[in-house]
């Protein structure tokens, strides 16, 4: 038997990929960000697809202590509002859901969050396209108290 | 007295074009056999700082080398000579599968090898971590 061992050791450099760019920002009072949550249809089941979206909305949060209270505010379209009050309601619950969600997956202080659901009551788009209609269709994040020291933008 | 082809076959097989190496010569050669799949292993440590970008760390493998073929068999890590995480070591004993040094040697070989992986770019470079003393065989 012939014992024997490498006289130097082989190197191997690995490359690190870059980070991808942020995908959420705080902005004007709001957490911004261009992805939509989803939900399953008809309901305010959150998708598994929105997981990422959201620990990064949890990130922003987290690193911005001094935002006390934000409020997370569903939106619907117009379409389909049947029966009357359904959409609204159906708003509410998502933007409730994605309160829990951040509470209980993402451990976020629950006297800082509030949920409100608003149907088709402030639309931000054409009601009369399909296109508007879908811009219509979101969660939107507002921040309603901070704390009065200047800001800085920390996004993960 | 008259014997069978198959058996001296089998005796002197073992032995045929091989020659007898230094523990240097061994290491020479058989270092010359790894450095082979150096690309492979580094492609696999790519991937896996896709998904742990602060993965760094040395990794020792111990492995024989066959009198027969000169085939690198029997590769496992060793724990005391490691300091990388099990994925990084990985990389290495999955790469060095099916590695032999030609001619065979007609002394089985003992090899203890010692690789150091360090990552560049992203948020997790940090120079390449000191690789430890490997014990000898």
């Amino acid at each position: 038997m012939t014992p024997f061992r490498s006289a130097q050791p082989f190197t191997i450099a690995g490359a690190v990929p870059p980070a991808p760019p942020a995908r959420v920002h705080l902005r004007n009072n709001k957490i911004e960000f261009d992805e939509k949550i989803q939900f399953e249809a008809n309901s305010a089941v959150i998708k598994d697809v929105s997981s990422s979206l959201l620990h990064e909305i949890a990130e922003v949060i987290r690193k911005n202590p001094q935002l006390k209270k934000i409020s997370i505010e569903g939106h619907a379209s117009s379409e389909g509002d049947v029966p009357s009050g359904h959409n609204k309601q159906l708003s509410d619950e998502r933007a409730k859901a994605v309160m829990t969600y951040l509470i209980q997956k993402e451990s976020i202080d629950a006297s800082r969050l509030s949920a409100t659901g608003w149907g088709s009551e402030k639309p931000i788009a054409s009601i009369d396209t399909e296109e508007g209609r879908e811009k219509n269709r979101r969660v939107e994040f507002l921040v309603v108290e901070q704390d009065p020291q200047p800001a800085t933008e920390k996004t993960p | 007295m008259k014997l069978p082809i198959s058996l001296v076959v089998a005796l002197f097989a073992p032995c045929v074009a091989c020659t007898v190496r230094s523990a240097d010569g061994y290491a020479r050669d058989t270092g010359a056999v790894l450095a082979t799949r150096k690309d492979a292993i580094r492609a696999c440590y790519d991937g896996v700082l896709k998904a742990t970008p602060e993965a760094k760390g040395t990794v020792t493998v111990k492995f024989d080398v066959e009198t027969e073929g000169g085939g690198i068999a029997h590769v496992a890590v060793d724990p005391t000579g490691t300091t990388a995480p099990p994925p990084v070591a990985d990389c290495v004993t999955h790469n060095l599968t099916g590695l032999a040094i030609a001619p065979p040697d007609s002394k089985e070989g003992k090899g203890t090898w010692v690789y150091e992986f360090a990552a560049t770019g992203g948020s997790a470079a940090a120079p390449a971590a000191r690789a430890r003393t490997a014990p000898k065989s």
